[in-house]
C-alpha cells in the first residue's frame, strides 16, 4: 500500500557486533530497567505530599495556560464567523430586539406595582430582604471528557476573585461548582460528574435528596425518603442545603423511576455552554459558622 | 545541526501532546474522543519509530493528560509506559507494508489498553464509543503522522 512507503525489504541478516560493552551499558539501554526506575522513582513522589501537591497545582495551571493558547485561534475564528453572521442579519435581529424591548417595557410596567406592594408587605410582615447575589461571567475554554470526568475549563481564577466551590449556574439551570482554581483558569466540576454531590428537593413531593453524577448523561436522585411519591417529571431544585448552592435553583426534572433508581435530566444542556455565571458566594465563611456551631456545641 | 536533529525527534512528542489537545477540546456528538485518540499517536510511533518515544518522554506526556483530565498524576504514566513496554514484541509480528494488519493491531492495542483503563477508573459505555471514535480515525491520523514521520526522516 502506497500509504506507508518507507518500508524497505529486509535485506540478509548480517552478524552485529555486540552493542553493549558493559554490563552497565546493558542495563542503561534495557527498555524495562528503565521502567522501573521511572516507576520506583516517581511512584515514591506520589506519595511525598509536600511534592505532589504543588507539582499538582502548578500542572494544572500550567496545562490549563497551554491549553488556553491552543484554544484562542479557534475562539476567535469562531466568534468572527458568529459577528458575520449577526451583521448579514443585522437588519432581522434589530427588529426582534425591538420588539422584545417594547414586551420588557410592558412587562416592566406591571411588574413596578407589583415590586412595591411587595417590598410594603414584607416590611409589615418584618420579612428580612432576599440578599442579592453577585456574579462573574466566566468564557468555557473547553469541556475535557474521557468517559469518567466530565468538567469545564473556564477563564477566570483567583485575579477574578473566584474560589474554590463557588456555583456555577447559567440560564437553565445549575452547570455544577469550582473544583479547582487557578490564578487564570478554574476547573468546574460538572454536575454529571462522578465526584459531584448536590443537595436538591422535588418540586412537587417536596422530598429532600442528593444528586449524585454517575459520569452519564443523566445523574441518580439518591438518599430519598419515600420513592413512590417522586413523579416522573417533577422539577428538582436546589435545597440549600450544604452550603454551597443557594435554595431554588433549577437543576433538572425527573426522568425515569426504574427499580427504585431516579434518573434526572438536567435542564443545561452542557454542548452548547459558552459562557457560565460564577455566582460570589463564600462557602468558607459557611464552613466556619458549622465548625464553630458544633464546637460551641 | 544536531540541535535541530534533537528538536525533530521530539515531534512525535509533541503530536501526542497536539492530540491531547484536540481529542479534549472536542467530541464526536455526546461522546469521548479520548483516551482512543491519543492512543493513534502512541501506537504509530511504538509500530514504526519506538526510539521516538522515549519513556521519560511518555512518563511527561502521562502527566500532562492526567492534569488536564483530573486523574491522580501518573496513572497515563503509567499506561503509557507499559504500553512502551509491550511494544518491542508485539512489534515482531507487524509487516509495516500491510496496513490492515496494522490498523487491526491498533484495534486490539487500543481495546486492551482501554479495558484495562476502564476497570481501573471504572468508566464503561463511553470508553467503548470512544474505542470505536479511534479505530475509525486511525487511518486518517496514521495518513498525517505517516508524513510527519517521512519529513523528520529525512532531515535526521
Amino acid at each position: 500500500m502506497a500509504l506507508f512507503q518507507r518500508y524497505k525489504k529486509p535485506g540478509p541478516l548480517k552478524p552485529t557486533p555486540n552493542p553493549y560493552p558493559s554490563r552497565f551499558q546493558f542495563w542503561r539501554h534495557s527498555l524495562l530497567a528503565s521502567f522501573i526506575f521511572i516507576l520506583i522513582g516517581g511512584g515514591a513522589l506520589r506519595f511525598y505530599k509536600p511534592f505532589y501537591d504543588p507539582l499538582q497545582d502548578r500542572l494544572f495551571e500550567g496545562v490549563a495556560w497551554l491549553q488556553k493558547g491552543f484554544l484562542q485561534p479557534f475562539h476567535e475564528t469562531s466568534a468572527l464567523l458568529k459577528d458575520a453572521h449577526k451583521f448579514i442579519y443585522l437588519k432581522d435581529e434589530h427588529g426582534r430586539l425591538k420588539l422584545e424591548n417594547e414586551n420588557l417595557h410592558k412587562e416592566i410596567q406591571v411588574l413596578r406595582p407589583l415590586a412595591h406592594e411587595n417590598a410594603v408587605l414584607r416590611k409589615m410582615l418584618n420579612v428580612p430582604s432576599v440578599e442579592v447575589i453577585k456574579y462573574t461571567a466566566a468564557r468555557v475554554l473547553s469541556s475535557p471528557y474521557d468517559g469518567l470526568h466530565r468538567f469545564f475549563l473556564i477563564e477566570g481564577g483567583e485575579k477574578d476573585d473566584l474560589t474554590k466551590d463557588q456555583p456555577v449556574i447559567v440560564e437553565e439551570g445549575v452547570v455544577g461548582r469550582l473544583e479547582k482554581v487557578g490564578t487564570h483558569v478554574a476547573r468546574v466540576l460538572l454536575l454529571t460528574d462522578v465526584n459531584s454531590r448536590i443537595p436538591v428537593v422535588t418540586s412537587l413531593s417536596k422530598e429532600k435528596a442528593i444528586l449524585s453524577g454517575n459520569g452519564s448523561f443523566l445523574p441518580n436522585l439518591v438518599y430519598v425518603n419515600d420513592v413512590k411519591k417522586i413523579q416522573i417529571g417533577e422539577q428538582i431544585v436546589t435545597s440549600g442545603l450544604g452550603g454551597i448552592f443557594p435554595p431554588g435553583l433549577p437543576v433538572g426534572i425527573v426522568d425515569a423511576v426504574e427499580n427504585s433508581k431516579i434518573k434526572v435530566r438536567p435542564y443545561v444542556p452542557f454542548q452548547r455552554v459558552e459562557w457560565v455565571q460564577v455566582l460570589k458566594i463564600h462557602p468558607e465563611s459557611f464552613y466556619k459558622e458549622i465548625n464553630t456551631a458544633l464546637e460551641e456545641e | 545541526m544536531k540541535l535541530i536533529a534533537t528538536s525533530l525527534k521530539l515531534l512525535p512528542l509533541f503530536s501526542l501532546l497536539f492530540m491531547i489537545m484536540i481529542g479534549s477540546s472536542w467530541q464526536i456528538g455526546a461522546f469521548p474522543l479520548m483516551p482512543a485518540l491519543l492512543l493513534i499517536p502512541v501506537y504509530y510511533w511504538l509500530v514504526y519509530h519506538p526510539s521516538w518515544l522515549p519513556l521519560g518522554g511518555l512518563f511527561v506526556v502521562g502527566l500532562f493528560y492526567d492534569s488536564l483530565m483530573n486523574h491522580g498524576l501518573g496513572l497515563t504514566s503509567f499506561f503509557l509506559m507499559l504500553s512502551a513496554l509491550f511494544g518491542p514484541p508485539i512489534r515482531s509480528y507487524l509487516r509495516p507494508d500491510k496496513f490492515p494488519l496494522i490498523w487491526f493491531g491498533f484495534g486490539l492495542f487500543s481495546g486492551g489498553y482501554l479495558l484495562l483503563y476502564g476497570l481501573i477508573i471504572s468508566a464503561g459505555f463511553a470508553l467503548f464509543v470512544s474505542w470505536v471514535n479511534g479505530i475509525i480515525l486511525y487511518p486518517l491520523v496514521a495518513w498525517v503522522l505517516s508524513h510527519l514521520h517521512g519529513r523528520i526522516q529525512k532531515y535526521v
